[in-house]
């Protein structure tokens, strides 16, 4: 045999080299390439006329620094990036653990199935189907305010379009199947015989599910969340469309800047830094999570 | 064409000689005339046809071809079109590709300068044909080198534009623009939820209408619009001072406003908002509120008292555009005032061939002070010019610190 694949063969750590290098290939020439654009760009290194120029200058960084306001709306995008991920992984999770143990094996395909269909509908659509629902007398504005009315939680009907509220509602209903997907295939490989065990041992489902559910999920619930924050972190279009004058994100600042105000220098800017702490955000994440559920890292 | 003339000469003058000699017309002699009729006829037919027509034919043909030319039906049978979403008469593109027998027509729309700015950076200049940017943005793109000079041999029909509308600020020689409709920004507003009424800038910087309709307020998501209409409340015309020296006051007026104020507003969320009164009060386009009112009598535009922007959108032609023929036919086609009348009608948007469209243009719409203002509040309003590099800086910035502000 030749002696390369024989050396693949026998390393585990060349096996994975070579089964990542297609998906690492595809995101150095669609990912990091067009990034150390937006990075060249951001240091002033190409002029108006898109010219490449050698010079590096770090005042768009400081510019974007001084803006009034910039510290505001960095607090709002990561609120609504998390309260986005906090709610769909409290209503994602019952979902996909219900799908994953309770249905029976015809229906589970089926059931996930149902999930993954509103993804055939473009995206923007289903923002602009939400916006129509949540307008002052739409029937979803309708339906919640009659019921926190009757509940007694609000005094009078809120409104919900272009408002944080109808921005969060709108955000949670585009990600929640990000979040289900990732949890049911970790739901459904846990091993029932591990909850057996649990029970056999004294634990009541409470305990179980805590103990051993949900640790033994923990890969599903990072994968999901994950899939969640990122992208809802650097979400625009629904804030544009849903949401009021609160609701101006940093995505939204981005998009005025490279669009309106033909400043993709200083837009650059403020996406360098935005990408470095996203990645900043992910891999504390991933560390702290992976040590409470003994996964290595 | 010769046919018929030899027929005549030879059927006809073997009777007139011997009509002289008085003799009677024996029945041999009808035959002889008859049958020497028909067989000439025959031959002259086709003698005069197979000599005749080709001549005729290549003649024919070089003169359709000049008047094709002189006609301006294009060499080219496709064409792109880029322009504001619903901003013509549906109808009009349809006759266009019948008239000038079009194969093919894109017909692609944006919904603001910017995005057609973005656009034509990304290298649209070479697929776009014709483009309609606002007054302002025509000359920031010829700056760039993204238009066409336009060849006026091929555009007949801008002899009908009004001389007012003639040389702008932003093109003095008309070297690169046409005017398509002009507007002004001012308020559209609800009738019958606002009992005090709206007739100046007041009611979207002023109590009582701030508190009293909270969140029923909208400004426009255009910086030149937004701070347009903080500059004229504040008693400044911005076009005239260089350098914007106010922008720090109009700022500040923007702030206050901003915890009042349901959203920026683009037109695809204005009009229906005023339409189905979630929306009371907008800053708005003039033709596209009376589209609001069509679904709902209630909404009403006014101009301000104080005057507002007044803006003229354009047509033009992208440098590298691949069917200039046809681009130029389509803008000529475009200026016939029947054509303007018909655009103006369904747009409610006044249109800058005054004299020529006007008589077309039914009473309702000619007489809308909304649409055609009088004279006096033309004269409040300011035309817009073009930014320079470093004005266009400022404003971006304050533009982001007017969106970055809490509210």
């Amino acid at each position: 045999m030749n002696p390369i694949l024989e050396r693949i063969r026998r390393s585990n750590r060349l096996k994975l080299c070579a089964i990542l290098s297609p998906p690492l290939i595809f995101l150095i020439i669609f990912f990091f390439f067009p990034f150390t654009f937006v990075f060249i760009y951001s240091l002033g290194m190409v002029d108006y006329y898109g010219n490449f120029v050698f010079r590096i200058t770090l005042k768009y960084y400081s510019s974007f620094i001084q803006l009034k306001g910039i510290t505001t709306i960095f607090m709002r995008t990561i609120y609504i990036a998390t309260v986005t991920t906090v709610l769909c992984l409290i209503l994602g999770y019952p979902v996909a653990y219900t799908i994953a143990t309770k249905a029976s094996e015809r229906y589970k395909h089926t059931l996930m199935m149902l999930v993954i269909v509103p993804f055939w509908v473009s995206f923007l659509l289903r923002t602009y189907a939400i916006m129509l629902l949540l307008k002052p007398d739409g029937l979803l504005t309708n339906m919640i305010n009659t019921v926190l009315l009757k509940l007694g939680i609000i005094k009078e009907p809120m409104m919900l379009l272009y408002t944080m509220k109808g921005v969060l509602i709108g955000m949670v209903y585009d990600y929640l199947p990000f979040m289900i997907l990732p949890l049911y295939t970790s739901i459904e490989k846990l091993d029932k015989s591990l909850l057996e065990a649990s029970y056999t041992l004294g634990a009541n489902p409470i305990r179980t599910f805590i103990n051993v559910t949900l640790p033994l999920t923990l890969p599903g619930i990072i994968a999901g969340s994950l899939l969640v924050f990122v992208p809802a972190i650097g979400e625009f279009v629904i804030p544009a469309l849903l949401g009021g004058t609160e609701s101006y994100l940093i995505g939204n600042l981005i998009w005025t800047y490279f669009l309106s105000g033909r400043n993709w220098w200083i837009g650059s800017a403020i996406s360098t830094v935005f990408i470095l702490f996203v990645l900043a955000v992910t891999l504390i994440y991933i560390k702290f999570m992976a040590k409470g559920g003994g996964i290595e890292f | 064409m010769y046919g018929p003339k030899i027929i005549i000469i030879v059927a006809i003058k073997p009777k007139v000689i011997e009509m002289g000699e008085e003799r009677k017309l024996s029945r041999r002699e009808f035959l002889r005339v008859a049958v020497g009729g028909a067989a000439g006829l025959l031959v002259g037919g086709a003698a005069g046809y197979f000599t005749g027509s080709t001549l005729t034919r290549r003649t024919l043909e070089k003169e359709l071809e000049e008047l094709r030319g002189r006609a301006g039906l294009p060499e080219e049978k496709v064409i792109h079109i880029y322009n504001w979403c619903e901003y013509i008469h549906p109808y009009v593109v349809e006759l266009f590709k019948e008239e000038f027998e079009m194969e093919e027509v894109v017909y692609d729309i944006y919904e603001s300068n910017d995005e057609l700015r973005a656009a034509l950076e990304a290298g649209k200049t070479s697929y776009y044909d014709v483009i309609f940017p606002s007054g302002t943005y025509v000359h920031e793109l010829a700056q760039k080198g993204w238009l066409m000079e336009l060849d006026f041999k091929k555009i007949p029909n801008f002899k009908f534009v009004s001389d007012k509308f003639k040389n702008p600020p932003w093109d003095p020689e008309n070297k690169y623009s046409v005017p398509y409709m002009w507007g002004t920004t001012g308020i559209g507003w609800n009738k019958a939820k606002i009992e005090e009424g709206v007739t100046d800038l007041n009611a979207l910087f002023e109590e009582p209408y701030l508190t009293k309709y909270q969140k029923k307020i909208t400004m426009l998501n255009e910086v030149n619009d937004t701070f347009g209409a903080a500059f004229k409340y504040l008693g400044y015309n911005w076009y005239d001072e260089p350098g914007l020296p106010h922008i720090e006051e109009a700022l500040e007026l923007l702030k206050q406003q901003k915890p009042y104020i349901l959203k920026y507003a683009s037109a695809t969320e204005f009009i229906p908002g005023l339409a189905d009164e979630t929306i009371w009060i907008a800053l708005a386009w003039s033709g596209d509120v009376y589209v609001a009112r069509d679904e709902n009598e209630n909404v009403v535009y006014t101009v301000p008292e104080s005057g507002c922007n007044l803006w003229v959108d354009c047509m033009c032609i992208p440098v590298d555009a691949p069917h200039p023929d046809a681009a130029h036919a389509f803008i000529n086609f475009m200026l016939r005032p029947e054509i303007m009348a018909l655009n103006t009608e369904v747009l409610w948007y006044a249109n800058p061939e005054l004299e020529a469209s006007q008589n077309l243009v039914s009473e309702e719409i000619a007489g809308d002070p909304g649409i055609y203002p009088p004279e006096e509040i033309i004269e409040r309003c300011d035309l817009s010019r073009p930014f320079t590099p470093e004005e266009m800086e400022i404003l971006t910035e304050a533009w982001a610190e007017l969106m970055a502000a809490p509210g």
